[in-house]
């Protein structure tokens, strides 16, 4: 068996360390960013679900549960950070029709990246990381309710409403640069 | 199923990904059947494609996969904390990758809350090196393995585990919010853990340890306070036992749980 193959505690398949960051260290990256924000912050976040899985990921009975853990992990140390810092704004959710904004996909690819993640930074936060996680695709919906602990509903009721506010700050964006010539 | 449901659903579509999701076949059926419903799943699945591309074209900064694999090299010869903790016998033989990343653990808690040291002696067996590790423990998240709201429940199974107590808490410990404890091992020493939380959501953590056990440990209730990053520590010894309480903050956050006497 190759160091790449080695099998955690459990005797189930697993991955070395050094394959499990080089598989997850990315989209992990841009999670912690979208909650976030900062990069530094997000670096530490991102560096810190390592140290955790470090310590106890092995217990992992499946080494497909990995990347869920990940996310997981990442967002409760997240969360650990942001009660010593500031309580949440209350989001009352569920008052506000979804309605999607007419954004164009022409518009939308003809901005900078980092013109769409700070659009991004402004959705409210509860809509946030549910948001990134269906954008980055990288998790089915049964496991984005399992990485943010919400029932399957509450995850796509989320998304939704984070959809139309995304939409609707890009669509004033553009507004404004319409507006500027 | 109507256009508007349908909408509805397909508001939460992501080409690809859902194509095998049975929540959304009757709306994608539907979008198959209504030609102006079709045309609006087209638009919304060319924004989605390109919100996603540009989200995913932010990168990591340059480094931080090597930030985290080199600290997690430099660890590598100090997994014996973690070696203990998990129950692994001899993981740098018959698991190294996995020794390799539990070893990283202690190595990224100190280097991420910066300040607390590592012993650069492999037994490491000391006052500096015991409270390192405990600090480093505490820093990253971990699991209570007895929830106990009552102490006296709480020493009682630690007395039935073998594991170091009190009779009693301090009373300015005892008057915070026990969640519980956790057993840890150190060089083959019992060591207990024990939860409080304590004020503005913070939580104060008692480790007990025999005294012999850690070379250097404090004479008599003779205090000694050290910083270790964000968190204060206080020790001392008592009846065979050293004591190490550690919180977040400065030297004032931890002189405020113990006795005036110390």
């Amino acid at each position: 068996m190759s160091e790449e193959e080695h099998r955690p505690a459990g005797n189930t398949p697993g991955m070395s360390f050094d394959a499990l960051v080089e598989r997850h260290y990315q989209g992990l990256y841009r999670f912690a960013l979208s909650l976030t924000g900062r990069e530094p912050e997000a670096a530490d976040l991102t560096q810190q679900a390592f140290a955790v899985w470090a310590s106890k990921g092995h217990q992992l009975r499946e080494a497909d549960s990995a990347r869920a853990w990940l996310y997981t992990t990442l967002r409760r140390e997240f969360l650990k950070k942001r009660r010593h810092e500031t309580r949440f704004r209350k989001v009352e959710i569920g008052e506000v029709e979804a309605e999607l904004s007419a954004v164009s996909p022409d518009l939308v690819e003809r901005m900078d990246a980092a013109a769409v993640m700070e659009a991004f930074q402004q959705v409210e936060e509860p809509f946030r990381a549910a948001l990134a996680l269906f954008y980055m695709e990288e998790n089915s919906y049964r496991e984005i309710a399992g990485i943010l602990d919400l029932p399957i509903g509450t995850v796509q009721s989320r998304i939704s409403r984070g959809k139309a506010q995304l939409q609707r700050i890009l669509a004033a964006r553009m507004k404004e640069r319409a507006s500027r010539g | 199923m109507d256009s508007v449901e349908a909408r509805r659903i397909l508001e939460l579509y992501r080409p690809g990904q859902d194509d095998a999701d049975p929540f959304f076949a009757e709306a994608l059926a539907e979008a198959r059947r209504d030609p102006q419903l079709g045309r609006w799943l087209e638009e919304q699945s060319r924004l989605h494609g390109a919100i996603r591309r540009k989200l995913t074209e932010v990168g990591p900064p340059v480094g931080l996969k090597e930030r985290i694999l080199d600290t997690g090299r430099l660890a590598a010869d100090s997994g014996g904390f973690w070696r203990d903790r998990w129950g692994m016998s001899d993981p740098a033989r018959r698991r190294p990758s996995f020794a390799f990343a539990a070893a990283a653990a202690a190595v990224l808690a100190v280097v991420m809350f910066a300040g607390s040291r590592l012993s650069s002696r492999r037994g490491g067996d000391d006052l500096e090196a015991w409270r390192g590790k405990m600090v480093a423990f505490v820093s990253v998240d971990y699991r209570l393995d007895l929830h106990e709201e009552i102490y006296a429940g709480l020493r009682r199974r630690l007395v039935e585990g073998g594991y170091p107590s009190i009779a009693e808490l301090p009373p300015r410990l005892a008057a915070l919010h026990l969640e519980g404890g956790s057993l840890l091992d150190w060089q083959g020493h019992k060591v207990t853990l024990v939860c409080m939380e304590a004020e503005e959501d913070h939580d104060a953590w008692l480790f007990l340890a025999d005294r012999a056990a850690i070379a250097g440990a404090p004479v008599g209730e003779t205090l000694r306070i050290a910083l270790s990053g964000r968190m204060a520590t206080a020790s001392w010894s008592r009846a065979g036992l050293v004591f190490l309480l550690v919180t977040e903050g400065d030297e004032a956050a931890v002189r405020r749980y113990l006795d005036p006497v110390k």
